[in-house]
């Protein structure tokens, strides 16, 4: 049973992973960003995932990654060119495999931090996840929840949400990469982009039970937030119409849990302390603006509203 | 023979070691300094670097032709970008200053410390160079020095192969100088670096390392103005 157990484990920590992975190869396959559509009137059919299982990781940093500089003398002996060349190609796989090792040991360690909320985090399925969605949204026209491989007409919005827990566990943040396009020519999509959102501040004293708490409901509902923001984003980044104005970048800083953070991006909006931004990537962010007091409480920014689209 | 190269090999490595002058170990910042509201200080900052590329360990002349070479497009890139309102950051700490109620101003030519005769003493936490006659001159009785030596991008290599992923990368140190003896009131030295969220190689705009840039910067005005904030 035990075996089963972390079996099934390993088997969910490495589909993580690869969904983890996902995002950036989503951006990697290009932004697009095509002619309004306006999804809210025209409703639509979000698919899940062909894989069930939420990725959820620990927040890694990587600005402590990699070897020092440093000369390194390459045993030539009387091989000449041919020998020096062969040396130098033996000395950077073994660096490239070192970077990679380093990379996959500060991911297992950032890891860590979701231990005690794995048995929550592994019974939890992009269904049920994504499965309330269309009544939480509350638009007016309609949405559905479609499986991988089911067929549907009009809009299809297929979402790649992954999870990350910050080290002191104080935010989630997600990576949600979207792709739209009509059910009638799924090769031409009319936007490919990610939205990542970065959840406002926990600042319980015990975050562990904080989380775990009444079997994980506040890592489910805090989950469900964030991913229901970040259609409601992706349907007015598809609403929106090209702006004429010209772009102004500035850097912004946010709360990332407990940690500052800036990113360099164009804003969209700001609203309820958080704005929403473009980055450098052309990705969609939204984030808890760094404030240096805590603005006064509003009812229009709590609850679900605490994160306004 | 070995065994004597080897032996001739460390006399050399200890003797050059041992001409090298120790670096300056940080001074946190005399909170008598902070609260003494009758003393002149002036901020001033050294000329700002060019924006560009380092790659520390491609050291061999062929080892510095490879990496350029690989790192083009990444160089040409980062050298594109701009210092941004960095040139301000004398004026913001001038405005931290004031608004802790000391008496600072803003030294508005760059500050060319090189040109300052040099500066010994036994004791140690003493400037290096001999900034004493800036007293007169700025009419100030301590001088913050803002000296940012290197923006930009940073890889490490051995030899021909990188070690690393570049780093967007702020260098520098502040520091305060008591223009009556000389001695360091603060010296905070500044090695920031920082690494592209998600993958780096992303030309021609690099996406993921200009934000680490940008993000460099703000951090790198942040380690100069919090130390006179708290």
């Amino acid at each position: 049973m035990l075996m089963r157990g972390c079996m099934m484990r390993q088997a969910l920590c490495l589909a993580a992973g690869m969904l983890a992975s996902m995002a950036a190869a989503a951006a990697d396959a290009g932004i697009v960003e095509g002619a309004p559509v306006p999804l809210a009137e025209s409703g639509f059919a979000l698919r899940l995932p062909a894989n069930d299982a939420v990725a959820y990781r620990g927040l890694v940093n990587y600005d402590k990654a990699g070897g020092r500089a440093g000369a390194f003398l390459y045993p030539v002996g009387t091989a000449g060119l041919a020998g020096l060349l062969v040396g130098i190609a033996t000395h950077g796989a073994i660096v490239e495999a070192g970077k990679n090792s380093e990379k996959t040991r500060l991911q297992a360690e950032a890891d860590n931090v979701l231990v005690p909320f794995r048995p929550v985090l592994d019974g939890m399925t992009h269904r049920s996840l994504m499965g309330q969605s269309p009544q939480r949204l509350g638009v007016p026209a309609k949405v559905r929840v479609i499986d991988a491989n089911e067929s549907a007409d009009g809009w299809i919005v297929e979402s790649l949400p992954a999870f990350s827990m910050t080290q002191d566990r104080g935010a989630l943040v997600l990576e949600n990469a979207v792709l739209v396009y009509a059910a009638s020519d799924p090769t031409n999509p009319r936007y490919r982009n990610v939205v990542k959102v970065v959840s406002n501040l926990h600042d319980d004293a015990d975050l562990e039970a904080h989380w775990r708490s009444d079997e994980g409901k506040r890592l489910k509902e805090e989950s469900a937030r964030l991913f229901d923001h970040s259609i409601r984003l992706l349907m007015q980044a598809l609403e929106a119409r090209p702006s004429e104005q010209t772009p102004v970048e500035k850097t912004f800083r946010y709360t990332e849990g407990k940690e500052q953070r800036m990113e360099r991006a164009q804003l969209v909006r700001e609203n309820c302390g958080r704005a929403v931004i473009k980055t450098l990537r052309g990705w969609l962010m939204s984030v808890p603006l760094r404030q240096s007091a805590p603005p006064p409480p509003s009812q229009e920014c709590t609850g679900d509203a605490a994160y306004p689209a | 023979m070995k065994s004597l190269f080897a032996a001739v090999a460390m006399t050399v490595s200890v003797l050059l070691t041992g001409c090298a002058s120790a670096p300056q170990t940080p001074v946190s910042l005399k909170s008598d300094v902070l609260s003494a509201k009758t003393t002149k200080v002036g901020v001033a900052m050294t000329a700002l670097p060019k924006v560009d590329t380092q790659f520390p360990g491609a050291d061999c002349l062929l080892c510095l032709a490879a990496a350029s070479l690989t790192n083009q497009s990444l160089t040409a890139h980062v050298q594109t970008l701009k210092h941004e309102d960095l040139a301000q950051l004398k004026a913001d700490l001038v405005k931290v200053m004031r608004d802790k109620g000391m008496d600072a101003t803003v030294i508005d030519e760059p500050l060319d410390v090189s040109k300052l005769p040099s500066f010994s003493s036994k004791e140690p936490n003493f400037a290096r160079q001999d900034f004493t006659s800036l007293k007169a001159k700025y009419g100030v009785d301590r001088l913050v020095v803002i000296q940012i030596t290197a923006l930009g991008a940073r890889r490490n290599y051995a030899s021909y192969i990188p070690t690393e992923d570049p780093k967007a990368v702020f260098m520098g140190s502040g520091y305060m100088v008591n223009l009556a003896n000389n001695a360091l009131d603060w010296y905070q030295p500044i090695d920031l670096r920082k690494s592209a969220d998600q993958k780096w190689d992303e030309p021609p705009k690099f996406p993921g390392l200009t934000n680490a840039y940008y993000q460099v910067l703000e951090m790198g005005k942040d380690a100069v103005t919090k130390p006179f904030t708290q």
